[in-house]
């Protein structure tokens, strides 16, 4: 009865009616986080800073001296490329100048992961073509810690992804039982 | 009362709205926003306050959907959101207090109904909602809006059951004398 009811009387209150323009856009912004001007400059400063320190790196990497190592010049390469993944995702962000609320945190994770795994296999590899074994270890094991913070910030974070989903997914299902047994009465009446 | 499946659909709804859905936050408004709309009309005359509310619902709505502990609760939630953004903008013209004291003063003055009423009619249910006291209107406009529940109404209230249960009696004689008069107008 009262479903009806209430929709009845929404009716009446002018539920056909559009809602007024004004409205809408407020709860448009709500949804897409316009950012302030402040927030944008902020974002734009961040292009420009990770802009300038890719450029640096490139520079330090064109002008080192002919005998470093290879693997050496490889870290500075993954530092331009990284820092001009991380320009490109400001500078999009200060140039629309809002933000989808639907972040998602796996794939922030995953690049923080990536560039890590990364960086800490350069360094390794710098570490083994070292002579001296005692600042060799203690370097591997300098970035033998940050690979482990890594690595539980991404289990911690793939663990919550992982429970909602499942939660999700069983509230779906239940969802649909729930409509079933609805259904069954009125099919059997 | 809802149902289980509405029950699980709001859960439902809540959990996408943590993570952050967008499609999710525009079905909780799509679905919400007519019936706010309604109730926070008869709390309030004024239209311009109604709509400043009802952003600040939504304001508050979203930003403490991840606060939310008990997702089967979202419209009890969302109804006293509204309540208390309304209460909060008619304070000065008139308190909690008084919408309780215009109830009780009004209960003695009812007149029994001939014979009771269905209440099927919408037109004039939305027209006798108009007549009748603001508690009464209140508490009605919940009942017939969402079908919650004594206690989900208590919750949205902050009454006690037993108050919002003689509130709610009190408020359908209210609501069939004013159709009646009507009628026989």
């Amino acid at each position: 009865m009262n479903d009806d009811l209430s929709n009845r009387l929404l009716e009446l209150d002018g539920g056909g009616k559009a809602l007024p323009e004004k409205y809408k856009k407020e709860i448009t912004a709500m949804l897409e986080k316009t950012l302030s001007p402040a927030q944008r400059w902020a974002w734009g400063l961040s292009a420009v800073l990770t802009s300038a320190i890719a450029g640096l790196f490139a520079y330090v990497a064109l002008t080192l001296p002919r005998s470093t190592p290879v693997i050496a010049r490889m870290s500075f390469l993954v530092g331009i490329i990284f820092s001009i993944g991380c320009a490109i995702l400001a500078g999009t962000i200060a140039k629309k100048g809002k933000m989808n609320i639907r972040t998602d945190p796996v794939k922030q994770v995953g690049w923080m992961w990536a560039f890590l795994v990364v960086m800490i296999t350069v360094t390794l590899l710098v570490t083994g073509q070292r002579p001296d074994a005692v600042r060799s270890i203690y370097m591997v094991l300098f970035g033998l810690v940050f690979l482990l913070f890594g690595a539980i910030q991404l289990v911690l974070t793939k663990i919550e992804q992982s429970e909602l989903n499942t939660r999700e997914r069983l509230l779906k299902l239940e969802l649909r039982l729930a409509e079933i047994a609805e259904s069954l009465p009125k099919n059997e009446g | 009362m809802s149902s289980e499946e509405d029950l699980i659909y709001y859960e439902l709804l809540v959990l996408r709205c943590r993570r952050g859905d967008r499609d999710a936050l525009e079905e909780m408004v799509r679905h919400w926003e007519r019936r706010l709309l309604y109730y926070l009309r008869r709390l309030l005359g004024d239209e311009d306050d109604v709509w400043d509310v009802l952003q600040e619902t939504w304001v508050t709505a979203f930003g403490g959907i991840k606060t939310l502990r008990e997702p089967r609760t979202l419209p009890v939630w969302l109804y006293r959101i509204a309540r208390n953004r309304a209460m909060t903008k008619l304070r000065g013209k008139y308190s909690d207090r008084e919408f309780i004291q215009q109830e009780d003063s009004g209960l003695e003055t009812i007149p029994e109904p001939s014979e009771s009423l269905s209440f099927e009619d919408a037109e004039q249910i939305h027209y006798g909602l108009a007549k009748i006291s603001p508690p009464h209107r209140e508490v009605l406009t919940l009942h017939f809006l969402d079908d919650l529940s004594i206690d989900d109404i208590a919750e949205v209230l902050g009454a006690p059951g037993g108050t919002v249960k003689s509130r709610l009696h009190f408020a359908k004689k209210a609501l069939r004398t004013v159709i009646e008069q009507e009628e026989a107008a």
